[in-house]
């Protein structure tokens, strides 16, 4: 008797379950491009609408920008167009920009526009998104304050920005390392340096050691230099970084704890 | 060894013996009353004598007089009975200990027991330990020493409970599996030298088996109880036991405490922060359902508190083990097949340690820095094994399984604040499941040769199970080939010869397998305190070969018998540590080392009540690929002792000597030139009333500052200790 129930409740919860399904078809919901990202700012043009995202925190250091752009007629992406990122810091008695990178050529990246930008230092800034053809917007960004930006000054008396991208969530054992080095030629140009020899020593200053099996940054593109770093055990890293060219060797360091 | 020969020598029958008596009996296991089967009865002197049949009885006759008369049996240990032909009652029971068969060099010690005189007397499982020669303590503290036998120790010798495999939990060795076995729950301890033996682990260096006391049937209401104290350390002692049953059960519970303060070492030299607190408690059911069948359920907790490690870095705050094990013993399950013994088992080891207590800033390695460390193990295990015996063959098989899960990590905490709290994982949950088969297997061809072979093969499967571990050990090899399987195969054999009656010589040989450790393969940055270099494991490390041989001589009569063995066991991968950088060190094989050494061991009676007993023993190991001695190998030691034996009392005076070791490792590790000493003990016991037994003695009667070689950091010994126990027995 009770196998008999069991069987029939079994069967009648089957039923239930399948007509469930077939009432409410699974329909794939548009995804999307910018979900998981912090709009900063948007702006209607006469045919286009252009929103703003990041994808971070806007501090020091390396900041990615998304530009997202839809035609006002049926709300669809454009995934083809010229998008450029510009930056300024108005000091009052002196302007200036910041490193840039405009990552995206004419073609949408995963439907987005990504360009970067390094903040070398904290405060009001502003960007603007220029959309040829359309014309540009400006908004205006609050930068915290942080230490992933190094400005050295280089024995030939050039000045240069070196900048901690990753790890930004370091954990223990390998990372990927990555920093970018750029020079400063004048208050708005300020372009990538990839000759730079980069060697890389970790350690803990607390213990006295540091870890194995590090790889040295190597240059990749656009100023930007991948390696890997060691992180035997949490606490408070130090990692000291020796750059050379021909004509000046650079010495910083970043400290990261774990 | 001499009265294994006689189990066969009754094949010799006399042709025709005159004015007989028929005697019967039967002849049944001392353990649980059942019967043996085919037992050899043997008439000493007149050589002859016949076997029990399956139902463990015999009848024989004999000419009028007295005579001595030997029961053996496979698997038990010999009894010599004095048989009065003419007025002997006709039906004797005779019952016989068991006994694993052991191969040439295997040593049994015994622990405290009533019965047992020699060593009954000792205070600890340590004092026991150190005993028969060849085997050597690592002492760390005044607290749980660890075995080395002939120079090698944890993970190339197998240290079991019941042939339980219980894992240390302390990444640097301050909780050895002897730790947790007190001597009163210590019936006896099988120390097999060399890896012949393969029965209880998979060794280069030989296995200690520590068998513990079970409830017994013979004692309806046994009540003990012993108080102890001893000055070198304040230790005070309690232990008390208590044991009922009636013909289905018995159960047997036991609980003792040891709280010891800091103890002295020679010359009156205070070793400061070297006390410890300790208890203990066991409990063990055994149910008889039928003659066949009987179940088995043990329990040990043993928990340790407070141990000062004075020349380590950090004390142990707290250390605590649970071991449980139920086993089932069938006698007789299908013919031919003497026995099935099933167990399984559980433990559990947890072990915390700080350096709360010392001052951080002023330390060499990890100034400023706090460093509280906690390990754990986590052990399940099952055996069966199985007896077979047939006619002048036995075949022991053991099917064995268990999977250890281990765990470590230590936080490194700043004196200063600005400094963040530091975390590593030194054992990232490896797991270790390791299965295996052995064949232990025995023939007598002839009344005078004796052959036994072992075959084992192992196979072992091992991953790290925590993810932050886990890069850490990719990071640190730059491999994500962290999970391991080996297979492993090891095979023995050995011959005896009985020359003429009390001399015999044994030739074993062997090529035998161990497996790395967990520490070994996954460890990382394991701080070691005698070379002060952070290991880290090696999950690609190749399992150690050994290929030994051993030769051994015994002469013995009634009045006295002398051993003498020599052994060469070669190790190719030998496990070993190896400089990397700055501080740290990494597991590595070394391609080829060897350890070889001779044993001397004797005694004579000098009187009926006098007895005269010594051993020595000296090993010498060598690293072939860095052309330098192997590190914490005992240099030649050896005691000499005279013991004088009344029914009511007895007293013995003995000494413990070891010569100075200047062979020692430079590369590998960092070692001491260690000085020769020699120190006496004076042991006494005697019986006040029926119920109460005095015990005392002083150890290092002249008060020696000295050290053993194998003292980590040079750690001293004991000084003068005068020590007295009074125990009282209801039963």
């Amino acid at each position: 008797m009770k196998y008999i129930k069991s069987i029939l409740v079994t069967l009648l919860l089957t039923v239930t379950l399948i007509s469930c399904k077939e009432d409410n078809p699974v329909t794939p919901e548009p995804i999307d491009p910018a979900e998981g990202l912090t709009k900063v700012g948007e702006h209607s043009f006469s045919e286009i609408k252009a929103e703003v995202y990041t994808d971070a925190a806007i501090e020091v250091g390396y900041c990615k920008f998304y530009v997202k752009l839809t035609k006002l007629s049926d709300n669809s992406l454009i995934t083809s167009a010229s998008v450029k990122l510009k930056t300024l810091m108005d000091m009052g008695t002196m302007k200036h920009s910041s490193p840039l990178e405009n990552i995206s050529g004419t073609d949408a990246i995963n439907s987005l526009f990504p360009s970067a930008a390094v903040f070398i230092m904290s405060g009001m800034w502003e960007i603007t998104i220029e959309v040829e053809n359309s014309g540009e917007f400006t908004i205006p960004l609050e930068v915290a304050p942080s230490s992933n930006v190094k400005k050295v000054n280089g024995s030939d008396n050039k000045t240069y920005f070196v900048t901690l991208i990753n790890p930004m969530d370091p954990k223990v054992g390998l990372n990927d390392f990555e920093i970018s080095i750029h020079t400063k030629e004048s208050m708005m140009l300020f372009p990538a340096v990839e000759d730079v020899n980069v060697t890389m020593e970790p350690s803990m200053p607390s213990m006295g050691h540091g870890s194995p099996n590090n790889v040295n940054p190597v240059h990749q593109a656009d100023g930007h230099y991948l390696g890997k770093v060691n992180f035997t055990m949490t606490g408070d890293w130090l990692i000291d970084l020796y750059l050379s060219k021909t004509d000046s060797l650079l010495v910083t360091s970043f400290n990261i704890t774990l | 060894m001499n009265r294994i020969f006689h189990i066969i020598a009754f094949f010799l029958v006399a042709a025709s013996i005159m004015g007989q008596h028929q005697i019967s009996g039967i002849v049944i296991n001392i353990a649980n009353g059942e019967r043996i089967s085919f037992a050899n009865i043997f008439v000493l002197k007149l050589s002859t004598g016949t076997a029990c049949n399956e139902n463990g009885e015999f009848t024989i006759k004999l000419p009028s007089g007295t005579h001595n008369i030997k029961i053996s049996a496979v698997g038990y240990e010999s009894e010599i009975l004095l048989v009065n032909a003419n007025n002997q009652s006709k039906n004797i029971v005779i019952k016989l200990k068991h006994e694993t068969i052991k191969l040439s060099d295997d040593v049994v010690v015994y622990g405290v027991n009533k019965t047992t005189k020699i060593e009954g007397w000792l205070n600890s499982t340590d004092d026991i330990m150190q005993k028969p020669e060849g085997v050597s303590l690592q002492r760390r503290a005044n607290f749980a020493l660890e075995p080395s036998i002939r120079g090698m120790s944890a993970g190339q010798i197998g240290v079991v409970v019941d042939g339980m495999k219980i894992f240390s939990a302390c990444i640097d060795r301050m909780d050895p599996v002897t730790a947790y076995i007190e001597v009163e729950n210590l019936k006896k301890m099988e120390i097999s030298k060399g890896s012949f033996d393969m029965t209880q682990s998979a060794s280069v260096g030989g296995t200690i088996n520590m068998i513990t006391k079970k409830a017994d049937f013979s004692h309806p209401l046994a009540i003990q109880a012993e108080m102890g104290y001893e000055s070198v350390s304040k230790l005070k002692r309690l232990r008390s036991e208590i044991n009922i049953s009636n013909t289905k059960w018995a159960a047997r519970g036991t609980f003792s405490i040891k709280n010891s303060s800091d103890y002295y070492a020679g010359k009156n030299t205070k070793i400061e922060n070297s006390g410890y607190r300790k208890n203990n408690y066991t409990f063990n059911f055994t149910n008889k359902f039928n003659n066949n069948h009987s179940f088995e359920f043990a329990f040990i907790g043993d928990n340790a508190y407070n141990i000062g490690y004075p020349v380590l870095l950090m004390d142990a705050t707290k250390a605590l083990s649970q071991i449980y094990r139920l086993e089932h013993k069938w006698n007789n399950p299908f013919a031919n097949l003497n026995y099935i013994n099933s167990k399984i088992y559980y433990n559990r080891i947890d072990h915390w340690m700080d350096d709360y207590n010392r001052d951080v800033t002023q330390r060499p390695v990890m100034t400023n820095m706090y460093m509280p460390m906690f390990g754990n193990t986590k052990t399940v295990g099952a055996m069966v094994e199985f007896l077979v015996i047939e006619n002048r063959h036995s075949f022991k098989m053991i099917l064995d399984f268990y999977r250890v899960a281990a765990f470590a990590d230590m936080t490194m905490i700043s004196v200063f604040d600005d400094v963040s709290d530091m975390y590593l994982i030194n054992i990232g949950d490896a797991v270790l499941n390791n299965s295996s088969a052995t064949l232990d297997y025995n023939w007598v061809p002839t009344n005078k040769l004796r052959f036994r072979s072992n075959l084992r093969y192992d196979y072992s499967m091992r991953d790290i199970h925590n993810e932050d571990a886990r890069r850490l050990l990719e990071g640190f090899w730059k491999s994500n080939e962290i999970e391991q399987t080996y297979n492993i195969f090891s095979f023995s054999g050995a011959l005896e010869y009985e020359l003429t009656k009390g001399i015999a010589f044994t030739l074993a040989i062997a090529q035998s397998e161990r497996l790395p450790t967990h520490i070994e393969n996954y460890g990382f940055y394991l701080y070691n305190y005698t070379d002060d270099y952070f290991y880290t494991g090696n999950p690609t490390l190749k399992p150690e070969l050994s290929r030994q041989i051993e030769f051994s001589t015994l002469f013995s009569s009634e009045s006295y018998y002398f051993k003498f063995n020599a052994y060469y066991n070669n190790i190719n991968n030998y496990i070993s540590g190896l400089l990397q950088s700055d501080e740290f060190k990494i597991f590595t094989n070394i391609s080829s080392a060897y350890i070889t050494g001779a044993e001397i061991s004797g005694s004579i009676s000098l009187m009926s009540k006098l007895k005269f007993s010594a051993n020595a023993a000296y090993a010498y190991g060598y690293n072939r690929e860095y052309n330098e001695p192997l590190p914490m190998i005992p240099p030649l030691e050896g005691r000499i002792g005279l013991q004088f034996i009344e029914e009511k009392f007895r007293f013995s005076v003995e000494s413990r000597f070891a010569s100075k070791q200047t062979k020692i490792a430079n590369t590998t590790t960092t070692e001491d030139r260690t000085a020769a000493f020699i120190i006496f003990n004076f042991r006494g016991q005697i019986n006040l009333w029926n119920y109460f037994e005095l015990k005392f003695g002083v150890e290092n009667i002249t008060d020696k500052f000295y050290n053993e070689h194998l003292a980590i950091n040079n750690l001293p010994s004991r000084g003068r200790n005068f020590y007295t126990g009074l125990s009282f027995l209801f039963d």
